[in-house]
């Protein structure tokens, strides 16, 4: 197996990108199929924007780490950061019935994570949150 | 790489966004920005093509759904056209179809608007 990919940056909306050229490289080096990048993009997208937007509420934002990696058909993308507790349990259900009027615009995040995801693993471990997603995939 | 464009066309007097790339947490700001110059120039009849996006996250769907408001709040609405089977998945996901109508390809929601 090859070594994973990782990188540490401060979460903030800057560093969005970054963290998400990750995924391209991943892509690249296992040459994963099209489908399987964007699943593995739109995790790794809504997981960390996830980071960024709640796990620093009023207060410098520190750390995220995300580690990618791929073996035996699956991915696997994790995240870890030091940031309040926020699992997937911790959101308010997506609200995705109802008109257009009262349609929430946002709040669909872990919706889509739980959905698109294959495995999901939360941790809370002394001060970091631990979040481990994986996705099998299909050889192109 | 991810890349991201906007061009804006009108026909007739609906105007017709003709999006590529993806339109992720980074790029859909500029997404957000073309749509809400269209509103406030009284342009609120709107078709997004997507027909050159090939991903799409829940920031695509905040822009799209903030847009729909204030289309249709201005009398007018936001239509999508030529959606791709990896954007028309998350769309799915997201229950999005239930509230914005979407046409095989921009001229039928050009169309649709008559």
């Amino acid at each position: 197996m090859a070594n994973p990919l990782r990188i540490t940056k401060p979460a903030t909306p800057a560093n969005l990108a970054l963290f998400l050229t990750l995924i391209d490289v991943l892509g690249d080096r296992h040459d994963l199929p099209a489908e399987a990048r964007s699943d593995l993009r739109l995790l790794a997208e809504e997981a960390c924007t996830n980071v960024v937007l709640h796990a620093y509420p009023e207060r410098e934002p520190g750390d995220l780490t995300l580690e990618l990696s791929f073996a035996d058909g699956i991915a696997t993308v994790h995240l870890e950061d030091d940031g309040v507790p926020f699992g997937p349990d911790d959101a308010p259900p997506a609200e995705l019935g109802g008109d257009w009027q009262q349609r929430p615009e946002g709040g669909v995040g872990w919706h889509l994570i739980k959905n698109m995801s294959d495995e999901l693993a939360y941790e809370r471990l002394g001060e970091r949150n631990r979040l481990t997603l994986r996705k099998r995939v299909a050889a192109a | 790489m991810r890349t991201f464009d906007v061009s804006t066309r009108t026909d007739g007097s609906t105007v017709v966004l003709e999006v590529a790339g993806s339109v992720d947490a980074v790029t859909a700001v500029r997404l957000a920005d073309e749509l809400q110059a269209q509103l406030d120039a009284g342009r609120p009849r709107i078709v997004v093509d997507l027909g050159a996006v090939s991903y799409a996250s829940s920031a695509a769907l905040r822009v799209l759904l903030a847009a729909v408001k204030g289309a249709r709040g201005a009398g007018g609405d936001l239509r999508l056209a030529a959606v791709t089977p990896g954007v028309a998945k998350v769309f799915e996901l997201a229950g999005f179809d239930a509230i914005v109508q979407r046409y095989d390809d921009a001229a039928a929601a050009v169309a649709s608007f008559a």
